[in-house]
Formats: structure tokens, sequence, C-alpha cells
């Protein structure tokens, strides 16, 4: 059963042009659902709609059974961690994380205690005195995180927080966030456009694109099966073309509509024999394969393919592909 | 950076003709001789405690300094809430209304003292003493105005919005989160708003009552008589009191700088 629920929610800035347009989403109980999709597809707005900071046009908004569209920021107690970290410069460590728990007139103690359990876990014990400034950047990012959690919060909600970190960093923060999230077991909606990032720590992914969700799936079925032409190329998928020329490369299967796939799906062989013949026009180094713009009769095709030696601009080939690594969006 | 000899004398030119008048007052203040000239005969403190013994400088130093506390706290308290609903509310005229508090510092002094006099005075009746605070509360407001919008709008929103999240209603948000932030601009506001009250002459010129005076009005006052370096020695000690202003202002807008940037 889900525990919230958006639905038909439409957000405008000017009454005329939607940012979001009848946008439905439902998210389980302790479930980690992302948001992904290239900058401006609304996923940002999405999760202010859900915080409370962005006012809607129309639609509501559910949580545990009770409707939360109109409840002001302040009383909807979610966590939320933004871009930016947005500690408050002139308080400690400690006094970011106790802040919440202040205005909750939390007793001294009991603050004490809760400070230090949630220090604890994020891993910033040692930090408590300092001020934000004296922090790196995946230190503030802890930070953040320990203050939206210690008001146990009945939402997570992440706007793409690692995006300021460095690459090695963000795949540590990215396990942490995990490894809390499954020991609190908090329903969390983590904001990204980073594909790689997204599919590794989320139960499900909502790919968003113009304002509205395209496809709402587990990680594996958005990455092998996508639904429709922007989340396939969202995902990697490259070729499109209609299906009787995937019957021509070998794929005699395909049902009728368009059809795309993977460059590595390919299979390239300098004989030519049964494959479909074409001529290497453009060769580029991708580090561990090359990929190949394969002139055919039917299209050019991006082919990728790691075999020794490599080919050259000019070889003949024939290029083939196996029925079930083509996705076919239907007619 | 810049070797051309041509541009460094006109840079020594312009520094000397900013700072020669006032390294000449300076010098003079200690002359010992009853009248500002040079060369200096000896050294004297005379002149500043014949300041301290005049009750004309002494009375309009009081009233000034009053008047630019009174009227830099009122215009910090309306600039305060002008630049937040400027800046955080936009709506359709929020341009419009920032030109409109701006606009007292384009318009010629002298003006704004005659349509306040006229409107003030002649036409509304209101007391003098409230009317002159009025009339400096319309000097100061555009610097408080601009300087406490520009704090606003470097602040980042999503501080505030955190608040909000964990838990404060928006005046709480702003007041335990945003001012504390907004802090150096508050105090820099606060010393321009006085330092433009205190140096006015043209808005004081209209507004005062009988029988009170303003500094820099007692001083043209005073030299319009006696040619003696009192008003040396009292320049001398307002020029020290400015710059121990800059200084802090400068400081304090270091000091938010060091913290916005970590």
């Amino acid at each position: 059963m889900s525990y919230g629920t958006l639905k038909d929610i439409t957000v405008s800035y000017d009454g005329k042009n939607n940012i979001l347009e009848n946008l439905n989403l439902e998210i389980g109980k302790g479930e980690l659902l992302s948001l992904l999709g290239p900058s401006g597809c609304g996923k940002t707005t999405t999760l202010r709609v859900i915080a409370g900071l962005m006012p809607v046009s129309g639609g509501t908004f559910t949580l545990d059974g009770t409707d939360m569209t109109k409840v002001p920021v302040h009383a909807r107690s979610f966590g939320v961690v933004f871009q930016s970290y947005a500690l408050f410069p002139h308080q400690s460590v400690h006094d970011n994380i106790a802040f919440g728990l202040k205005l909750r007139k939390v007793s001294a103690s009991e603050i004490e205690e809760k400070v230090h359990k949630m220090a604890d876990l994020c891993g910033i014990s040692e930090f408590l005195d300092r001020l934000p400034r004296n922090l790196s950047g995946g230190q503030r990012q802890r930070v953040a995180l320990a203050r939206a959690l210690v008001i146990e919060p009945k939402l997570l909600l992440l706007d793409e927080p690692l995006s300021n970190l460095d690459a090695q960093l963000r795949i540590q923060m990215r396990t942490t966030i995990k490894r809390i999230q499954r020991e609190l077991g908090i329903t969390t909606i983590f904001v990204t456009h980073d594909q790689e990032e997204c599919f590794s720590i989320s139960d499900r992914v909502a790919v968003m694109d113009k304002g509205k969700i395209v496809q709402c799936d587990t990680p594996e079925a958005i990455f092998h099966h996508p639904t429709n032409e922007m989340v396939a190329r969202f995902v990697g998928f490259r070729n499109f073309a209609p299906a009787e020329t995937y019957r021509k490369l070998g794929a005699r299967q395909v049902p009728d509509g368009l059809c795309c796939s993977r460059p590595a799906s390919f299979s390239i062989i300098k004989e030519t024999g049964s494959a479909l013949q074409g001529k290497i026009e453009v060769r580029s180094y991708l580090g561990n394969s090359y990929q190949y713009e394969v002139g055919t009769e039917a299209g050019v095709f991006s082919v990728s393919s790691s075999c020794e030696p490599p080919l050259s601009v000019g070889d003949k080939v024939g290029v083939s592909i196996a029925g079930e690594d083509v996705v076919s969006f239907g007619a | 950076m810049y070797h051309h000899r041509l541009l460094r004398s006109i840079a020594i030119i312009t520094l000397a003709f900013l700072f020669v008048p006032l390294f000449l007052i300076v010098l003079t203040s200690f002359n010992s001789t009853d009248t500002i000239s040079l060369p200096l005969e000896g050294f004297s403190l005379a002149w500043f405690s014949k300041v301290f013994a005049s009750r004309s400088l002494m009375g309009s130093l009081k009233t000034s300094m009053l008047l630019g506390i009174f009227a830099a706290s009122l215009g910090l308290v309306i600039g305060l809430f002008a630049a937040i609903a400027l800046n955080k509310r936009k709506g359709k005229f929020s341009s419009f209304l920032l030109s409109l508090f701006l606009s007292p510092s384009l318009i010629p002094g002298i003006v704004i003292g005659y349509v306040l006099f006229r409107m003030l005075v002649v036409l509304l009746e209101i007391p003098l003493t409230t009317a002159m605070l009025l009339g400096h509360l319309l000097v100061v407001l555009p610097y408080t105005v601009r300087i406490l919008s520009a704090g606003i709008r470097e602040c980042d929103v999503s501080i505030e919005e955190a608040a909000r999240t964990l838990g404060c209603t928006p005046v709480q948000a702003f007041v335990k989160v945003v001012l504390p932030d907004l802090q150096p601009a508050v105090l820099s506001a606060f010393m321009l708003a006085f330092i433009n009250s205190f140096n006015n002459i043209p808005v004081s010129m209209y507004l005062k009552a009988p029988g009170m005076n303003t500094l820099p009005y007692a001083m043209m006052n005073y030299i319009e008589y006696t040619y003696d370096p009192t008003v040396s020695a009292l320049s001398v000690m307002l020029m020290a009191l400015t710059l121990v202003f800059m200084v802090l202002s400068d400081l304090l807008a270091a000091h938010g700088e060091n913290r916005r940037n970590s």
C-alpha cells in the first residue's frame, strides 16, 4: 500500500505555463525513490512541492492517509537536505543539528542524547564544536543529513545532495546515505540528474521529462526495458530505427514500431556472411572499447566493440544484433 | 600595473587635491595663532578646548547626534521591512517601488528640504522637531534600503528554507537564521545612515526650529563671524570620528565576507 501519494499535481508560476502537469506519483513506506531527469524537467520542483516550499495550482498530496496539500512547511516535519547544504553559518555543528529539536521543545538532556547519537551515525562526532566554514564538503553534507534526520522526519527529501562533491566522495556518500536510510527505515525521495548515482541507490526510479513522470519502475526495469524514447536515450540506448531495419540486422522477431539498442549489443565481424554489410565511417576511442559509426544500406549505426586489433575507418564489416537486445516501443 | 608617467602625475595631483586641504586643516587646528594661517607659529590645543567650551557648538553636536541616531534607527527598521518586501515578495511594482525608495538620494537636498517644509510645516502644521526627524528619515532611507536589499539578496535562500523545514514559522526563520546572517549589512546600513543624517545641511536648514541647530549649520554660522581655527579643531574631531566609523564598518564588512566565502 502506498504511503505517500501525489495526485494530479500541477504547478505554474504565471498561470499559463505549467512546470508540472497532472503529475502522479506513489511512494511506499521505507522506500528510497529517486526522481531522475535532465535539468529543467521539474524534479526539484516536485521535491519542493512535497516539502511544502512550492505552492501547487492543483492536485493533492497525501501522506499516511492525511491530506498535506495545505499544511505549511514548518508543520510538515520532513527532513530536507539542500543542494547547497544550507547549514546555518553562525551556528556550530552541534547547534545546527539541535536546531529542529530546540524548536520542538525537547528537553536539554534529550537533545544532547539525540544529537550525539545522530552525529555518531553520520560520522561527525568529532566536529560538533566546529563552525560549518571549518568543514570540508563531505563533512558539511553529513551535518546537513544529521540535521534533517534528527527530528525523526516522516519523509527525507534530498535535493541533488551529492552534486557538489568530488567523484570519489560521491560514491562514498551515496553508500553512507543508503546505509543510514536502511538503518532508520526512513521513506526517502532523492533528486538527481546522475543516472549511475540514481540506479545504485534507489529502490525505484521515476524518470521525469518536461514536468511529467515518463516511467516509474525499478532501476533494472528502466535500464533494460525503457517504455519510451526519452527514457531509452537517457539510459544509453541509441540506433533508433523502425522494426524493418532491425529485422535486416538479424533480429527477426521484433514487433512493429520504433526500435532501439545499445551500441554494445551489436556484434561486428570482419567477414560479411549473413550479417548486414557496412563500412566503418568514424572510429572513436572510449577507453575500454572503440565506438564505430557503421554506414549500411539501412542507415548509420553506432556500434561499440573491444575487438583487438581495432578495425579502421573504411573497413568492410558485417553487423548483426540478437532479438532480445532490441527494445521496441510498439506502433 | 600602469607605469605611465602622465597617468601617475594625474593620480598624484588628484590625491593631493583631495588630501592637502584636509591635511592643512589638521595642521592649523594645532596652531597657536587665532587665524587659519601658515606658517605655524606654535603648538596649541586651545582651539580644541574652545570647541568644548562653546555652548552653540556642543548643543548642536548633541542635536545632530540624537537626530542622527533616531533617524538612522527609524530608517533601519523601515528599510529592513522595505528590503524584505521588495526582495522576497516580488510583485509587479517591486522595481518601481525600489526606485521610489532610492529617489531621495537622487533629488537635490535643497528641493527635498523645501518640499518637506511646504508639506509638513506649512500644510500639515506638524511640530518642527517631528518634521526634522521625518526629513532626515527621508535622507537616510535610500541608504538603508539599498544596503539591506543587497544584504538580503546575498543571503542563501535555502538557509531560510532549511529553517522552515526544521519547524520555524516564517517570522521565526527570519529572526533566528536570516537576521544573524544579515548583521554586517545592518551595521553598515546604520553607520552610513547616521553619517548622512549627521552631514545633512539643506533639509535641516528648512526644517530646524528656532534656537535648534544641527552641527554643520552651527559650524557655518560660526565661521561667518569668527575666523579662528575652532572649526578646524572641530573638523579634525569629526574626521577622526568618521575614520573610526569607516574602519569599523570595513572590518565588519570583511568579517561578513569571510563568513560567506567559507
